[in-house]
């Protein structure tokens, strides 16, 4: 723009440098601090051998598959669902509906977490109307365990699937879907040869935004999880109330970490998979 | 009868998805229906079906001094956020979208500030506790600050970069002609036509961080409490009714912002 | 006086120059155009001359001030852009009185001037409108008058017209003259459009791949260009090539056509050396003359038609023929009677004599 272009690199760079010195501060720089601390003042790797023992492995590993089923269940419900939305709903309920179907996002996860020990307990709504209208004999035990921790993480990821997923589905051009039935596709040849393929972008980024963060929870399996679910993130939260010495903790953060950003990479080296995740 | 399975085939899918959608919704509303309905027991600890309507618990929550001490506070934090938030948002979109820097570089900051979104906060959070505990800072509200900062970040810089794009590039070009300077250019072009995005942003900001539980968890040392922090505390003890109506009070505060926020920021 | 000069301006970007050496004046009160295919860099050049961009070398001055390294906000000039870019969140009037603000005027005097320069556009009862609410003809009259307000020595316009339709750019060109005369600022006009060009301006650059290639008054420019590539730019030409039989005041040339005798055009020519002969399609006339052809093609347009001539001579030649002149002979040798004289038909022979040409460069 005219003259004075040095300057204006300079300016740029302090511009861009204030929200970018934040982001570091508080991303990066604590995550530096977090992997001295867990190679430990030996510069050992005992911390990342306790890590992975067969103990914490096998947290890992549940905390990881935890992840990938609830993601799985949260794509099987979002993909009816914004396809309805994209492609059924007359187009002025469009919006509002959109934006009901992701308000959960903005509210307090840990009240959302806590609503449903109410529904779940043995004294509960679900329980309560199940006996009631004779549906059941006896109450279940639907609380502090698999069932509730389950239902909490579809209950609170589900919204995020549904963004982003909503995204790709809104592009899909109609036409092809109705091209495709002209030609006779049945149901499963449709999702299978035209909107999966599609959206499939759109699916992966969804899938690797939120498969993370579940695997890394806490709230949920605090609030609505029992003893027999321990995740990652309750034994990094234990290390961090209870221990002095938090090079274990830091050690077993790390793996976790590693896994996950390993998973994202993978996802992200597909070309279509990173503009998806621009649209974050 | 091969004629009607086929054109039930062919018809689409029925009525399958809309149906999932009804049900979706009825999922995700129950819940804090289920929540509000309770919260009007008379009770302590409600039953089921409740036994008479009351508000008293509500009143309880808003004269509770710990619950309005916490209230204060996450206030507190969220108008930073909230203010924080946007302009640091305002300075990544326009380094994204506008700046003359290199797109190398571009990206690299567009990155950095998308890190909340895919680095799981677990890690963030302790990280954060961990380095606040070896720099010797300290608990305190300043970290607190920056960890709902950096949380808030990414929504805030990215519903701005959206918004950036859309505006005319030229529109500097002919204020700059006209005899504008940067400054002006600024204050006079591009905030006002940015500026629905820029109060959706910080609405959008401060509901994430008044709602913010994980990074403050971990740096609640002394003395700082939040309502979110509050709620789990009282959740691990117990359900009951005061839990209720506070819940309920957080989430009609968050619905009324991210609502507000939604409808500035795609204008009909 | 002169109002502008840009002096050995040069553009590169990457391996293209954009803007080569290019060189001109706009004078006081002037309406000078700067012409050219899309892409000869001529928005490039108005760019620089608005302190949009920097040239790699070269001098603008305005009014006898170098003001190569000025901003483009302390510039004496204002653009208008080619897609106007109005600010759509300040009234028409807040919109007029933008640089007047910038230039720290009073409110008050804002106010009057602002009134004024409207009238001036013709856009007085608009001043409080939303300007993505007016037409495109009422946006132009506003983006002009929010560059005239400052009253800045010279406007610097980029094809704003080219998004109108037809109807409306000949109206809209009459009233940028009248602007520009009332005004009695001096206009810098780029435009790929020659008629434009023709009918509005008092001088035209001709540009090609970042040069100039001539500059002058429009019927100048049009009846004796100094090349090939101007001729065929301005309007339709025919261009033969011949050898020089003869030189003296004029220069006769043997032609595909027949021999010509052309106007030398200041080229020097000598005898038996090649040359390019222009000739517009009106200097044709047709019914009487030594040349003869065949039509074999023509084209109705409007007011007069064209048709393409396949001569006895080989070569071809474009004429074209109002509703005055004489009539066609047709293949069966009769001739069209009454006011319509006939229109050309395929395959009809005619009798061409060529009136005025022209030597250009190839």
């Amino acid at each position: 723009m005219g003259t004075a272009d040095e300057q204006s690199t300079l300016r740029e760079g302090v511009i861009a440098g204030v929200p970018v010195s934040v982001a570091i501060a508080v991303g990066v720089l604590p995550l530096i601090v977090l992997f001295v601390e867990s190679i430990g003042p030996g510069l050992g790797t005992a911390a990342y051998q306790e890590a992975v023992s067969p103990l914490y492995r096998g947290t890992l590993l549940y905390s990881l598959g935890v992840g990938v089923v609830v993601t799985g269940v949260c794509l099987a419900i979002a993909y009816p669902v914004t396809y309805w939305v994209a492609h059924r709903c007359p187009r002025r309920y469009r919006l509002a509906l959109l934006v009901t179907l992701t308000l959960p996002l903005w509210l307090n996860y840990v009240v959302l977490n806590y609503s449903w020990v109410w529904i779940l307990a043995r004294g509960g709504l679900l329980n309560t109307v199940a006996t009631s209208l004779g549906l059941i004999a006896e109450p279940l035990d639907l609380l502090y365990n698999d069932i509730s921790m389950f239902i909490g993480f579809v209950y609170i990821y589900l919204p995020y699937v549904v963004l982003t997923l909503y995204v790709s589905m809104e592009r899909l051009d109609y036409r092809l879907i109705e091209a495709a039935r002209d030609l006779g596709a049945t149901n499963r040849r449709l999702f299978l040869d035209v909107i999966l393929p599609s959206t499939l972008p759109g699916a992966i980024a969804a899938a690797l935004i939120v498969y993370a963060r579940i695997a890394g929870a806490f709230a949920t399996p605090a609030i609505l999880g029992g003893p027999g679910n321990v995740m990652i993130a309750s034994l990094i939260t234990e290390a961090f109330r209870q221990y002095v010495d938090y090079g274990f903790a830091a050690a077993l953060s790390f793996v976790f970490l590693a896994v996950v950003v390993v998973a994202l990479l993978g996802g992200a080296t597909i070309p279509q998979v990173r503009e998806e995740l621009r649209q974050w | 009868m091969v004629g009607r399975v086929r054109l039930a085939l062919t018809r689409g899918a029925g009525r399958f998805p809309g149906t999932v959608v009804a049900l979706t919704l009825l999922f995700l509303y129950l819940p804090i229906l289920a929540v509000g309905y309770l919260s009007l027991s008379p009770n302590a600890q409600p039953t089921v079906p409740i036994d008479g309507v009351s508000l008293r618990w509500y009143g309880a929550v808003l004269t509770d001094s710990r619950f309005v001490r916490a209230a204060l506070t996450s206030f507190g934090l969220a108008v930073v956020s909230a203010v924080g938030g946007t302009a640091l948002g305002l300075a990544g979109a326009h380094t994204i979208v506008r700046s003359q820097l290199p797109s190398r570089v571009r990206g690299a900051v567009a990155l950095v500030i998308g890190l909340p979104l895919f680095v799981p906060t677990i890690v963030v959070a302790f990280g954060i506790g961990v380095a606040t505990g070896v720099a010797d800072i300290g608990f305190g509200y300043l970290p607190v600050i920056f960890g709902h900062l950096f949380w808030v970040l990414p929504f805030t810089t990215f519903l701005l970069t959206a918004r950036y794009t859309e505006l005319d590039d030229q529109l500097p070009e002919a204020a700059q002609d006209l005899g504008a300077d940067r400054r002006t250019i600024f204050l006079t072009i591009t905030v006002p036509l940015l500026r629905p995005a820029l109060l959706a942003s910080a609405l959008f900001a401060f509901a994430l961080s008044f709602n913010e539980f994980l990074i403050t968890f971990f740096l609640a040392g002394s003395g700082i409490t939040t309502v979110p922090l509050e709620i789990f505390g009282k959740v691990r003890i117990g359900a009951t009714s005061f839990l209720n109506a506070a819940s309920v009070l957080v989430l009609l505060l968050s619905a009324l912002i991210a609502g507000g926020a939604s409808v500035l920021q795609r204008p009909a | 006086m002169t109002a502008l000069a840009a002096d050995g301006l040069t553009k590169t970007f990457g391996d293209e120059r954009a803007v080569d050496d290019v060189e001109f004046t706009v004078d006081d009160g002037e309406f000078f155009a700067l012409i050219g295919p899309s892409g000869c860099g001529k928005t490039t050049t108005l760019r620089l001359l608005a302190g949009l961009s920097t040239p790699d070398a070269g001098v603008v001055r305005v009014g006898g001030e170098d003001i190569t390294d000025q901003p483009a906000r302390d510039r004496p000039t204002n653009m208008v852009f080619q897609d106007l870019v109005l600010f759509p969140h300040m009234t028409v009037a807040e919109n007029v009185a933008y640089g007047l603000k910038q230039a720290g005027m009073p409110a008050a005097d804002r106010t009057s001037r602002v009134e004024d320069t409207l009238a001036l556009v013709e856009m007085s009862q608009f001043a409080d409108r939303d300007p993505t609410q007016l037409s495109g003809g009422q946006q132009q009259r506003v983006a002009l008058a929010r560059a005239l307000a400052t009253e800045p020595d010279v406007l610097l316009l980029d094809e704003p017209l080219s998004s109108l339709d037809r109807a409306l750019r000949a109206e809209m060109e009459a009233e940028f003259r009248r602007i520009q005369r009332d005004a009695a600022t001096s206009f810098l006009y780029v435009t790929h459009d020659q008629t434009s060009a023709m009918s509005m301006a008092d001088r035209i650059a001709v540009m090609r791949d970042g040069q100039i290639r001539d500059i002058g008054a429009p019927d100048r420019l049009y009846e004796r260009p100094q090349t090939r590539f101007v001729a065929d730019f301005l309007g339709d030409a025919t261009v033969l090539s011949g050898t020089v039989t003869e030189v003296d005041s004029t220069v006769t040339v043997d032609t595909p056509a027949g021999t010509v005798r052309a106007d030398p055009n200041g080229q020097a020519a000598s005898v038996d050396e090649t040359v390019s002969v222009m000739i517009r399609p009106e200097s044709v006339t047709v019914g009487t003359g030594s040349i003869t052809g065949t039509v074999i093609d023509h084209a109705y347009k409007g007011f007069f038609e064209e048709a393409t001539v396949e001569l006895s001579s080989g070569g071809q030649l474009t004429v074209r023929r109002g509703e005055d002149s004489t009539a066609a002979v047709r293949a069966d040798g009769s001739a069209a009677v009454g006011s319509d004289p006939g229109a050309f038909a395929v395959g009809d022979s005619v009798r061409l004599q060529i009136t005025e040409a022209v030597l250009v460069e190839a």
